[in-house]
Protein backbone atom coordinates (compact mmCIF):
# COMPACT_ATOMS: atom_id res chain seq x y z
CA UNK A 1 0.00 0.00 0.00
CA UNK A 2 2.92 2.18 0.86
CA UNK A 3 5.16 2.37 -2.22
CA UNK A 4 8.57 1.42 -1.28
CA UNK A 5 10.54 4.26 -1.48
CA UNK A 6 13.63 3.06 0.01
CA UNK A 7 14.07 0.68 -3.05
CA UNK A 8 13.85 3.41 -5.77
CA UNK A 9 17.67 4.45 -6.48
CA UNK A 10 16.30 8.06 -7.75
CA UNK A 11 14.26 8.60 -4.48
CA UNK A 12 17.56 7.54 -2.36
CA UNK A 13 19.86 9.92 -4.92
CA UNK A 14 17.25 12.70 -4.30
CA UNK A 15 17.16 11.84 -0.56
CA UNK A 16 20.74 12.74 -0.32
CA UNK A 17 20.35 16.14 -1.72
CA UNK A 18 19.46 19.37 0.30
CA UNK A 19 16.25 20.02 -0.85
CA UNK A 20 15.95 15.63 -0.85
CA UNK A 21 16.26 15.64 2.43
CA UNK A 22 14.21 19.18 3.78
CA UNK A 23 11.48 17.28 1.57
CA UNK A 24 11.56 14.53 3.30
CA UNK A 25 11.55 16.12 7.01
CA UNK A 26 8.54 18.01 6.09
CA UNK A 27 6.73 14.77 4.88
CA UNK A 28 7.83 13.39 7.94
CA UNK A 29 6.91 16.57 10.49
CA UNK A 30 3.35 16.22 8.52
CA UNK A 31 3.02 12.60 9.12
CA UNK A 32 3.73 12.69 13.00
CA UNK A 33 1.02 16.19 12.91
CA UNK A 34 -1.33 13.71 11.31
CA UNK A 35 -1.02 11.35 14.05
CA UNK A 36 -1.76 13.56 16.74
CA UNK A 37 1.82 13.46 18.32
CA UNK A 38 1.80 16.65 20.61
CA UNK A 39 5.84 16.94 20.24
CA UNK A 40 6.07 16.92 16.23
CA UNK A 41 7.60 19.94 16.34
CA UNK A 42 10.22 19.06 18.77
CA UNK A 43 11.05 15.55 16.72
CA UNK A 44 11.24 17.45 13.47
CA UNK A 45 13.59 19.90 14.82
CA UNK A 46 15.59 16.80 16.65
CA UNK A 47 15.73 15.14 13.18
CA UNK A 48 16.72 18.69 11.44
CA UNK A 49 20.32 18.82 13.36
CA UNK A 50 20.45 14.77 12.86
CA UNK A 51 19.85 14.53 9.20
CA UNK A 52 22.00 18.33 8.57
CA UNK A 53 25.06 17.88 11.24
CA UNK A 54 24.52 14.05 11.06
CA UNK A 55 28.44 13.76 13.09
CA UNK A 56 27.08 14.67 15.64
CA UNK A 57 24.11 12.33 15.92
CA UNK A 58 24.56 11.00 19.00
CA UNK A 59 25.18 13.97 20.78
CA UNK A 60 22.35 16.23 19.25
CA UNK A 61 20.39 12.59 20.67
CA UNK A 62 21.69 13.18 23.76
CA UNK A 63 20.71 17.12 24.36
CA UNK A 64 17.02 16.15 23.03
CA UNK A 65 16.37 13.90 25.07
CA UNK A 66 17.89 16.24 28.17
CA UNK A 67 16.05 18.81 27.34
CA UNK A 68 13.09 16.85 26.97
CA UNK A 69 13.02 16.95 30.69
CA UNK A 70 12.52 20.87 30.47
CA UNK A 71 9.90 20.51 28.17
CA UNK A 72 7.78 17.69 28.83
CA UNK A 73 4.84 17.64 31.03
CA UNK A 74 4.20 13.97 31.43
CA UNK A 75 6.37 13.28 33.86
CA UNK A 76 6.42 9.26 35.28
CA UNK A 77 3.37 8.52 37.70
CA UNK A 78 2.91 12.44 38.19
CA UNK A 79 -0.70 11.37 38.92
CA UNK A 80 0.36 8.88 41.54
CA UNK A 81 2.94 11.91 43.43
CA UNK A 82 0.56 14.50 43.12
CA UNK A 83 -2.19 12.22 44.80
CA UNK A 84 0.43 10.67 47.18
CA UNK A 85 1.18 14.73 48.00
CA UNK A 86 -2.26 15.65 48.44
CA UNK A 87 -2.71 12.97 50.74
CA UNK A 88 0.70 13.49 53.16
CA UNK A 89 -0.39 17.66 52.36
CA UNK A 90 2.96 17.92 51.10
CA UNK A 91 4.27 21.15 49.96
CA UNK A 92 3.36 21.71 46.42
CA UNK A 93 6.95 22.61 45.83
CA UNK A 94 7.22 18.87 45.57
CA UNK A 95 5.14 18.54 42.88
CA UNK A 96 6.23 21.63 40.62
CA UNK A 97 7.82 21.09 37.55
CA UNK A 98 11.00 22.89 38.91
CA UNK A 99 11.31 19.96 41.76
CA UNK A 100 10.78 17.11 39.51
CA UNK A 101 13.86 18.65 36.63
CA UNK A 102 15.60 18.41 39.49
CA UNK A 103 14.85 15.08 41.46
CA UNK A 104 15.40 13.69 37.72
CA UNK A 105 18.80 15.43 37.27
CA UNK A 106 19.77 14.14 40.23
CA UNK A 107 18.80 10.78 39.53
CA UNK A 108 20.83 11.05 36.74
CA UNK A 109 23.67 11.85 38.33
CA UNK A 110 23.80 9.47 40.90
CA UNK A 111 23.74 7.05 37.85
CA UNK A 112 26.55 8.13 36.52
CA UNK A 113 28.36 7.75 39.48
CA UNK A 114 27.32 4.26 39.66
CA UNK A 115 28.33 3.96 36.15
CA UNK A 116 31.79 5.06 36.85
CA UNK A 117 32.20 2.78 39.79
CA UNK A 118 30.97 -0.07 37.37
CA UNK A 119 33.92 0.79 34.59
CA UNK A 120 36.06 1.20 37.36
CA UNK A 121 35.62 -1.45 39.89
CA UNK A 122 34.56 -4.38 37.63
CA UNK A 123 35.75 -7.38 39.63
CA UNK A 124 34.27 -6.22 43.03
CA UNK A 125 31.18 -8.08 44.39
CA UNK A 126 28.74 -5.97 43.90
CA UNK A 127 29.96 -4.41 40.69
CA UNK A 128 30.98 -8.12 39.22
CA UNK A 129 26.47 -8.81 38.79
CA UNK A 130 25.18 -4.63 38.39
CA UNK A 131 21.91 -5.57 37.55
CA UNK A 132 21.66 -7.68 40.47
CA UNK A 133 22.85 -4.80 42.89
CA UNK A 134 20.69 -2.67 41.28
CA UNK A 135 17.49 -4.80 42.23
CA UNK A 136 18.41 -5.13 45.46
CA UNK A 137 18.76 -1.57 45.78
CA UNK A 138 15.76 -0.81 44.12
CA UNK A 139 13.55 -3.04 46.22
CA UNK A 140 15.39 -1.93 49.53
CA UNK A 141 14.04 1.73 48.53
CA UNK A 142 10.26 0.82 48.01
CA UNK A 143 10.74 -1.67 51.37
CA UNK A 144 11.82 2.05 52.89
CA UNK A 145 9.66 4.02 51.18
CA UNK A 146 6.66 1.62 52.24
CA UNK A 147 7.64 0.91 56.28
CA UNK A 148 9.70 3.71 57.42
CA UNK A 149 7.74 5.83 59.64
CA UNK A 150 7.99 9.28 57.64
CA UNK A 151 5.19 10.79 56.83
CA UNK A 152 4.50 14.10 55.15
CA UNK A 153 7.14 16.10 52.39
CA UNK A 154 9.42 13.47 53.61
CA UNK A 155 7.33 10.31 52.91
CA UNK A 156 6.79 11.75 49.42
CA UNK A 157 10.24 12.86 48.01
CA UNK A 158 10.96 8.79 49.46
CA UNK A 159 8.37 7.66 46.89
CA UNK A 160 9.48 10.03 44.53
CA UNK A 161 12.87 8.58 44.87
CA UNK A 162 11.31 4.87 43.84
CA UNK A 163 9.56 6.50 41.09
CA UNK A 164 12.57 8.07 38.85
CA UNK A 165 15.07 5.01 39.81
CA UNK A 166 12.21 2.78 38.53
CA UNK A 167 11.86 4.79 35.62
CA UNK A 168 15.35 4.97 34.46
CA UNK A 169 15.98 1.36 35.79
CA UNK A 170 15.65 -0.42 32.57
CA UNK A 171 18.11 2.05 30.26
CA UNK A 172 20.57 2.40 33.28
CA UNK A 173 20.52 -1.11 32.95
CA UNK A 174 21.63 -1.25 29.12
CA UNK A 175 24.45 1.21 30.16
CA UNK A 176 25.65 -1.31 32.69
CA UNK A 177 25.54 -3.74 30.13
CA UNK A 178 27.57 -1.92 27.63
CA UNK A 179 30.91 -1.81 30.02
CA UNK A 180 30.97 -5.45 28.53
CA UNK A 181 31.95 -4.05 25.08
CA UNK A 182 35.21 -2.82 23.64
CA UNK A 183 34.42 0.31 23.59
CA UNK A 184 31.53 1.44 25.51
CA UNK A 185 30.32 5.08 25.59
CA UNK A 186 30.63 7.49 27.75
CA UNK A 187 28.03 8.24 29.98
CA UNK A 188 27.23 11.51 28.33
CA UNK A 189 26.52 9.77 25.15
CA UNK A 190 24.77 6.85 27.47
CA UNK A 191 22.20 9.41 28.00
CA UNK A 192 20.68 9.78 24.53
CA UNK A 193 19.38 6.73 25.04
CA UNK A 194 17.19 7.39 28.36
CA UNK A 195 13.84 7.95 26.63
CA UNK A 196 15.50 9.34 23.95
CA UNK A 197 13.25 11.43 21.90
CA UNK A 198 11.57 9.26 19.22
CA UNK A 199 10.06 7.77 22.53
CA UNK A 200 8.54 10.81 23.85
CA UNK A 201 8.92 9.09 27.25
CA UNK A 202 6.53 6.57 26.47
CA UNK A 203 7.33 3.87 28.10
CA UNK A 204 9.80 2.74 30.70
CA UNK A 205 10.63 -0.42 28.21
CA UNK A 206 13.92 1.22 26.13
CA UNK A 207 13.48 1.84 22.64
CA UNK A 208 15.30 0.96 21.29
CA UNK A 209 17.77 -1.15 23.62
CA UNK A 210 20.90 0.90 24.86
CA UNK A 211 24.16 2.72 23.51
CA UNK A 212 25.63 -0.97 22.55
CA UNK A 213 22.77 -1.53 19.69
CA UNK A 214 22.46 2.39 18.62
CA UNK A 215 26.29 2.34 17.65
CA UNK A 216 25.69 -1.00 15.62
CA UNK A 217 22.62 0.81 13.74
CA UNK A 218 23.43 3.94 13.06
CA UNK A 219 24.04 4.96 9.61
CA UNK A 220 27.59 5.07 7.78
CA UNK A 221 27.25 6.54 5.13
CA UNK A 222 24.91 9.53 2.94
CA UNK A 223 22.81 6.30 0.98
CA UNK A 224 22.64 4.32 4.37
CA UNK A 225 21.06 7.65 5.67
CA UNK A 226 18.71 7.86 2.83
CA UNK A 227 17.99 4.59 2.87
CA UNK A 228 17.08 4.73 6.43
CA UNK A 229 14.98 7.94 6.59
CA UNK A 230 12.74 6.61 3.27
CA UNK A 231 12.31 3.46 5.25
CA UNK A 232 11.54 5.44 8.12
CA UNK A 233 8.94 7.77 6.32
CA UNK A 234 7.17 4.57 4.83
CA UNK A 235 6.76 3.08 8.02
CA UNK A 236 5.17 6.48 9.44
CA UNK A 237 2.53 6.27 6.46
CA UNK A 238 2.13 2.80 7.72
CA UNK A 239 0.67 4.09 11.19
CA UNK A 240 -1.66 6.06 9.45
CA UNK A 241 -3.24 3.47 7.39
CA UNK A 242 -2.93 1.60 10.15
CA UNK A 243 -4.28 4.44 12.49
CA UNK A 244 -7.02 4.98 10.22
CA UNK A 245 -7.78 1.13 9.97
CA UNK A 246 -8.02 0.23 13.70
CA UNK A 247 -10.06 3.46 14.16
CA UNK A 248 -12.56 1.77 11.75
CA UNK A 249 -11.65 -1.83 13.51
CA UNK A 250 -12.94 -0.66 16.70
CA UNK A 251 -16.08 1.32 15.91
CA UNK A 252 -17.39 -1.38 13.97
CA UNK A 253 -16.33 -4.06 16.61
CA UNK A 254 -16.84 -2.61 19.97
CA UNK A 255 -18.94 0.45 19.07
CA UNK A 256 -18.42 4.13 19.02
CA UNK A 257 -18.25 4.12 22.68
CA UNK A 258 -15.05 2.45 22.42
CA UNK A 259 -13.51 4.07 19.64
CA UNK A 260 -10.15 5.28 19.21
CA UNK A 261 -8.34 8.38 19.59
CA UNK A 262 -7.35 8.58 15.77
CA UNK A 263 -6.93 11.97 14.76
CA UNK A 264 -8.13 11.71 11.46
CA UNK A 265 -11.28 9.39 11.61
CA UNK A 266 -11.95 11.72 14.16
CA UNK A 267 -11.79 14.86 12.60
CA UNK A 268 -13.57 13.61 9.66
CA UNK A 269 -16.15 11.85 11.51
CA UNK A 270 -16.99 15.36 13.39
CA UNK A 271 -16.77 17.32 10.35
CA UNK A 272 -18.88 15.34 8.23
CA UNK A 273 -21.23 14.28 11.25
CA UNK A 274 -20.78 10.76 9.75
CA UNK A 275 -20.76 7.56 11.36
CA UNK A 276 -20.76 3.93 10.62
CA UNK A 277 -24.05 2.82 9.62
CA UNK A 278 -23.58 -0.13 12.05
CA UNK A 279 -21.39 -2.02 14.36
CA UNK A 280 -21.78 -5.11 16.53
CA UNK A 281 -21.25 -3.71 20.01
CA UNK A 282 -18.95 -7.18 21.28
CA UNK A 283 -18.03 -6.52 24.45
CA UNK A 284 -14.17 -5.64 25.64
CA UNK A 285 -12.83 -8.98 27.85
CA UNK A 286 -12.59 -6.75 30.50
CA UNK A 287 -16.29 -6.32 30.39
CA UNK A 288 -17.07 -9.68 29.42
CA UNK A 289 -14.81 -10.98 32.50
CA UNK A 290 -16.49 -9.06 35.14
CA UNK A 291 -19.90 -9.68 33.81
CA UNK A 292 -19.10 -13.52 33.95
CA UNK A 293 -17.59 -12.99 37.31
CA UNK A 294 -20.70 -11.77 38.63
CA UNK A 295 -22.80 -14.33 37.89
CA UNK A 296 -24.93 -13.28 34.29
CA UNK A 297 -22.02 -14.20 31.61
CA UNK A 298 -22.20 -13.69 27.80
CA UNK A 299 -23.32 -16.24 25.54
CA UNK A 300 -19.81 -18.84 25.04
CA UNK A 301 -19.53 -17.72 20.89
CA UNK A 302 -19.86 -14.03 22.21
CA UNK A 303 -17.47 -14.74 24.68
CA UNK A 304 -15.07 -16.31 21.40
CA UNK A 305 -15.78 -13.35 19.35
CA UNK A 306 -14.70 -10.92 21.90
CA UNK A 307 -11.30 -12.78 22.74
CA UNK A 308 -10.81 -12.41 19.18
CA UNK A 309 -11.65 -9.24 18.18
CA UNK A 310 -8.97 -8.36 21.41
CA UNK A 311 -6.33 -10.09 20.27
CA UNK A 312 -6.64 -8.39 16.95
CA UNK A 313 -6.99 -5.14 18.55
CA UNK A 314 -4.43 -5.99 20.74
CA UNK A 315 -1.93 -6.41 17.16
CA UNK A 316 -2.97 -3.12 16.21
CA UNK A 317 -2.55 -1.59 19.29
CA UNK A 318 1.16 -2.82 19.83
CA UNK A 319 2.19 -1.85 16.02
CA UNK A 320 0.25 1.62 16.78
CA UNK A 321 2.50 2.02 19.77
CA UNK A 322 6.23 1.08 18.45
CA UNK A 323 5.88 1.98 15.05
CA UNK A 324 6.15 5.64 14.92
CA UNK A 325 8.80 5.18 17.53
CA UNK A 326 11.07 3.28 14.88
CA UNK A 327 9.82 5.40 12.16
CA UNK A 328 11.10 8.43 14.05
CA UNK A 329 14.48 6.69 15.06
CA UNK A 330 14.67 5.47 11.44
CA UNK A 331 14.90 9.07 10.38
CA UNK A 332 16.96 10.48 12.91
CA UNK A 333 19.80 7.58 10.94
CA UNK A 334 19.63 4.21 13.02
CA UNK A 335 18.31 1.01 10.95
CA UNK A 336 15.92 0.20 14.09
CA UNK A 337 14.46 -3.30 13.62
CA UNK A 338 10.44 -3.17 13.99
CA UNK A 339 9.37 -3.33 17.12
CA UNK A 340 5.89 -5.74 15.57
CA UNK A 341 6.22 -7.47 12.86
CA UNK A 342 3.84 -9.96 11.39
CA UNK A 343 3.21 -11.50 14.84
CA UNK A 344 0.45 -13.35 12.83
CA UNK A 345 2.84 -15.42 10.73
CA UNK A 346 4.86 -16.73 14.22
CA UNK A 347 4.91 -20.61 13.34
CA UNK A 348 6.05 -20.76 16.74
CA UNK A 349 5.11 -19.35 20.73
CA UNK A 350 8.98 -18.24 21.21
CA UNK A 351 8.73 -16.38 17.52
CA UNK A 352 5.31 -14.64 18.21
CA UNK A 353 6.39 -13.65 21.50
CA UNK A 354 9.79 -12.24 19.60
CA UNK A 355 7.56 -10.31 16.42
CA UNK A 356 4.79 -9.27 18.57
CA UNK A 357 7.29 -6.45 21.26
CA UNK A 358 10.58 -6.86 19.98
CA UNK A 359 12.30 -4.32 22.46
CA UNK A 360 10.44 -5.62 25.31
CA UNK A 361 11.71 -9.17 24.51
CA UNK A 362 15.30 -8.17 23.69
CA UNK A 363 15.34 -5.81 27.21
CA UNK A 364 14.57 -9.42 28.94
CA UNK A 365 16.81 -11.20 26.91
CA UNK A 366 19.91 -9.57 27.61
CA UNK A 367 18.82 -8.75 31.37
CA UNK A 368 17.30 -12.31 32.55
CA UNK A 369 17.74 -14.90 29.52
CA UNK A 370 21.01 -14.59 28.67
CA UNK A 371 22.92 -14.18 31.77
CA UNK A 372 21.06 -17.00 32.86
CA UNK A 373 21.63 -19.15 29.87
CA UNK A 374 25.04 -18.37 30.49
CA UNK A 375 25.64 -19.21 33.89
CA UNK A 376 23.72 -22.57 34.96
CA UNK A 377 23.14 -25.52 34.70
CA UNK A 378 25.59 -25.64 31.59
CA UNK A 379 25.50 -29.80 31.86
CA UNK A 380 21.68 -30.02 31.25
CA UNK A 381 20.53 -28.27 27.76
CA UNK A 382 16.96 -28.21 27.95
CA UNK A 383 17.15 -27.69 31.49
CA UNK A 384 18.95 -25.04 30.67
CA UNK A 385 16.68 -23.39 28.38
CA UNK A 386 13.37 -24.36 30.56
CA UNK A 387 15.35 -22.32 33.74
CA UNK A 388 16.54 -19.13 31.23
CA UNK A 389 13.04 -19.32 29.56
CA UNK A 390 11.43 -19.04 32.75
CA UNK A 391 13.91 -16.23 34.10
CA UNK A 392 12.76 -14.24 31.42
CA UNK A 393 9.62 -14.42 30.26
CA UNK A 394 8.16 -15.06 33.97
CA UNK A 395 10.22 -13.92 36.37
CA UNK A 396 11.80 -10.81 34.10
CA UNK A 397 8.26 -9.83 32.41
CA UNK A 398 6.43 -10.03 36.01
CA UNK A 399 9.30 -7.79 38.23
CA UNK A 400 9.29 -5.10 34.93
CA UNK A 401 5.43 -4.57 35.37
CA UNK A 402 5.96 -5.06 39.68
CA UNK A 403 7.86 -2.19 38.92
CA UNK A 404 6.07 0.17 36.50
CA UNK A 405 3.14 -0.20 38.43
CA UNK A 406 4.82 0.45 41.29
CA UNK A 407 1.84 2.88 43.42
CA UNK A 408 0.26 -0.20 43.82
CA UNK A 409 2.49 -0.76 46.98
CA UNK A 410 1.71 2.30 48.23
CA UNK A 411 -1.99 1.93 47.75
CA UNK A 412 -2.48 -1.47 48.60
CA UNK A 413 0.04 -2.55 50.47
CA UNK A 414 3.48 -4.63 49.97
CA UNK A 415 2.15 -7.77 50.46
CA UNK A 416 -1.50 -7.02 49.07
CA UNK A 417 0.37 -5.81 46.20
CA UNK A 418 2.41 -8.71 45.55
CA UNK A 419 -0.49 -11.14 46.66
CA UNK A 420 -2.80 -9.25 44.14
CA UNK A 421 0.09 -10.14 41.01
CA UNK A 422 -0.75 -13.58 41.28
CA UNK A 423 -3.43 -13.08 37.33
CA UNK A 424 -0.03 -12.04 36.07
CA UNK A 425 1.85 -13.86 37.36
CA UNK A 426 -0.07 -17.11 36.35
CA UNK A 427 -0.10 -15.24 32.51
CA UNK A 428 3.84 -15.10 33.07
CA UNK A 429 4.33 -18.88 34.09
CA UNK A 430 2.24 -20.57 31.18
CA UNK A 431 4.16 -17.69 28.62
CA UNK A 432 7.27 -18.76 30.41
CA UNK A 433 7.14 -22.36 30.09
CA UNK A 434 4.97 -21.98 26.41
CA UNK A 435 8.14 -20.25 24.79
CA UNK A 436 10.83 -22.92 26.88
CA UNK A 437 8.77 -26.00 25.07
CA UNK A 438 8.24 -23.94 21.88
CA UNK A 439 12.28 -23.62 22.10
CA UNK A 440 13.28 -26.92 22.60
CA UNK A 441 10.76 -27.98 19.82
CA UNK A 442 12.40 -25.52 17.94
CA UNK A 443 15.79 -27.16 18.35
CA UNK A 444 14.10 -30.45 17.56
CA UNK A 445 12.37 -30.09 14.18
CA UNK A 446 13.40 -30.80 11.11
CA UNK A 447 13.38 -27.64 9.20
CA UNK A 448 9.97 -27.48 6.80
CA UNK A 449 7.53 -30.02 6.70
CA UNK A 450 5.94 -30.10 3.25
CA UNK A 451 2.53 -28.30 2.02
CA UNK A 452 1.57 -24.55 2.87
CA UNK A 453 -0.76 -25.57 5.19
CA UNK A 454 1.09 -27.97 7.65
CA UNK A 455 4.23 -26.17 7.28
CA UNK A 456 2.22 -22.28 7.77
CA UNK A 457 -1.17 -22.21 8.72
CA UNK A 458 -1.67 -24.88 10.77
CA UNK A 459 0.74 -23.56 13.35
CA UNK A 460 0.09 -20.31 12.71
CA UNK A 461 -3.22 -20.96 13.97
CA UNK A 462 -2.01 -22.83 17.22
CA UNK A 463 0.50 -20.58 17.96
CA UNK A 464 -2.72 -17.54 17.64
CA UNK A 465 -4.45 -19.82 19.68
CA UNK A 466 -1.97 -20.15 22.97
CA UNK A 467 -1.96 -16.11 22.49
CA UNK A 468 -5.63 -15.64 22.04
CA UNK A 469 -6.53 -17.79 25.41
CA UNK A 470 -3.81 -16.49 27.27
CA UNK A 471 -4.59 -12.73 26.69
CA UNK A 472 -7.77 -13.56 29.60
CA UNK A 473 -4.97 -13.76 32.07
CA UNK A 474 -2.96 -10.66 30.95
CA UNK A 475 -3.85 -8.43 33.82
CA UNK A 476 -2.11 -6.17 36.17
CA UNK A 477 -5.04 -4.74 37.98
CA UNK A 478 -4.47 -6.20 41.96
CA UNK A 479 -8.69 -6.38 42.30
CA UNK A 480 -9.78 -9.48 40.31
CA UNK A 481 -9.23 -13.03 41.18
CA UNK A 482 -7.54 -15.65 39.47
CA UNK A 483 -10.80 -17.59 40.14
CA UNK A 484 -12.72 -15.13 37.15
CA UNK A 485 -10.13 -15.27 34.85
CA UNK A 486 -10.48 -19.08 34.70
CA UNK A 487 -14.35 -18.86 35.00
CA UNK A 488 -14.33 -16.68 31.50
CA UNK A 489 -12.12 -19.29 30.28
CA UNK A 490 -14.37 -22.52 30.85
CA UNK A 491 -17.29 -19.93 29.72
CA UNK A 492 -15.21 -20.61 26.18
CA UNK A 493 -16.06 -24.32 26.12
CA UNK A 494 -20.18 -24.66 25.81
CA UNK A 495 -21.67 -27.36 28.59
CA UNK A 496 -18.60 -26.53 30.80
CA UNK A 497 -20.23 -24.21 33.13
CA UNK B 1 41.94 -19.69 10.30
CA UNK B 2 40.56 -20.68 6.98
CA UNK B 3 39.19 -23.83 8.49
CA UNK B 4 37.52 -22.27 11.48
CA UNK B 5 35.92 -19.63 9.14
CA UNK B 6 34.23 -22.00 7.46
CA UNK B 7 33.43 -23.65 10.49
CA UNK B 8 31.55 -20.76 11.76
CA UNK B 9 30.04 -20.12 8.80
CA UNK B 10 28.78 -23.48 7.87
CA UNK B 11 26.80 -22.96 11.23
CA UNK B 12 25.67 -19.68 10.36
CA UNK B 13 24.52 -20.86 7.19
CA UNK B 14 22.42 -23.88 8.80
CA UNK B 15 21.14 -21.88 11.62
CA UNK B 16 19.62 -19.53 8.95
CA UNK B 17 18.67 -22.66 6.65
CA UNK B 18 16.55 -24.18 9.45
CA UNK B 19 14.79 -20.81 9.70
CA UNK B 20 13.99 -20.51 5.77
CA UNK B 21 16.51 -18.07 5.11
CA UNK B 22 18.14 -18.88 2.08
CA UNK B 23 20.01 -15.40 1.13
CA UNK B 24 23.29 -15.11 1.10
CA UNK B 25 26.00 -13.16 3.67
CA UNK B 26 29.38 -11.73 3.66
CA UNK B 27 31.76 -12.25 6.49
CA UNK B 28 31.21 -8.44 7.50
CA UNK B 29 27.44 -8.82 7.41
CA UNK B 30 25.51 -8.20 10.68
CA UNK B 31 23.08 -10.91 11.38
CA UNK B 32 22.03 -10.76 15.04
CA UNK B 33 21.18 -6.76 14.55
CA UNK B 34 19.75 -7.23 11.62
CA UNK B 35 17.48 -9.38 12.99
CA UNK B 36 17.98 -12.31 10.79
CA UNK B 37 19.43 -14.14 13.79
CA UNK B 38 17.05 -14.25 16.46
CA UNK B 39 17.94 -14.85 20.65
CA UNK B 40 17.44 -18.91 20.20
CA UNK B 41 19.91 -18.98 17.35
CA UNK B 42 21.97 -16.70 19.42
CA UNK B 43 21.89 -19.46 22.02
CA UNK B 44 23.02 -22.33 19.32
CA UNK B 45 26.21 -20.64 18.85
CA UNK B 46 26.52 -20.11 22.06
CA UNK B 47 26.98 -23.86 22.57
CA UNK B 48 28.81 -24.05 19.48
CA UNK B 49 31.58 -22.13 21.09
CA UNK B 50 31.58 -23.65 24.34
CA UNK B 51 31.94 -27.19 23.36
CA UNK B 52 34.30 -26.52 20.26
CA UNK B 53 36.50 -23.64 21.62
CA UNK B 54 35.68 -23.73 25.29
CA UNK B 55 34.57 -19.97 25.64
CA UNK B 56 32.72 -19.10 29.03
CA UNK B 57 30.66 -16.40 28.55
CA UNK B 58 29.61 -16.28 32.06
CA UNK B 59 32.97 -15.53 33.18
CA UNK B 60 33.31 -13.31 30.21
CA UNK B 61 30.65 -10.70 30.04
CA UNK B 62 28.33 -11.36 27.03
CA UNK B 63 28.05 -8.76 24.55
CA UNK B 64 25.80 -9.94 21.60
CA UNK B 65 27.65 -7.41 19.06
CA UNK B 66 30.53 -9.96 19.57
CA UNK B 67 28.77 -12.67 17.66
CA UNK B 68 27.04 -10.26 14.71
CA UNK B 69 28.81 -11.31 11.66
CA UNK B 70 31.32 -14.36 10.67
CA UNK B 71 33.92 -11.65 11.52
CA UNK B 72 33.70 -10.56 15.29
CA UNK B 73 32.78 -14.29 15.98
CA UNK B 74 36.61 -14.83 14.33
CA UNK B 75 37.99 -11.96 15.76
CA UNK B 76 36.47 -13.01 19.67
CA UNK B 77 37.91 -16.54 19.19
CA UNK B 78 41.45 -14.71 18.17
CA UNK B 79 40.70 -12.69 21.46
CA UNK B 80 40.11 -15.52 23.86
CA UNK B 81 43.12 -17.90 21.95
CA UNK B 82 46.03 -15.15 21.94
Amino acid sequence: MIPALDTYPRCVTVAQTVHGKASLLAAFAVGLALLGNAGWWAIAAFLVLTTFLPRQRRVWLTLGSLSLLFFHTHWPKAAFIRDLATREQASDFLVSPTFQILGALVMLGLLGIVSHLAGEFRKSFPLKRPLLTLALCYFLLVLTASYAPVSGSGRVVLWMVVVFFGSYFWYFGFTLLDHNSKDPDPYYLQLGTYYPVWALRASPTPFVKGAAYLRKIEAKNPEELAVTQLKGLKLLYWVLVLDILNALFTRFVFGPENASSSLVVNRLLRSTGWELPVHLSVPTLGTAIARNAAGAPFAWYVCWVTLIASFLKSLLTASLFGHPIVACCRAAGFRALRSTYRPLESRTIADFFNRYYFYFKEMLVDFFFYPTYLRYFKRHPRLRLVVASLAAATFGNMMYHFMRDIEYVDQLGLWKALVGFRVYAFYTLVLGLGIAVSQIGDRRKSPHTPGWIRDRLWPSLRVGLFFCLLQVFDSTARTTPLRDHFLFLANLLPGLR
Amino acid sequence: MADLGSEVRTLLVELLRNKGDTATFSDDESLIFSGRLQSIDVVELVVLLETHFGIDFSKRGFDQSQLDSVRDILQLIAELRA
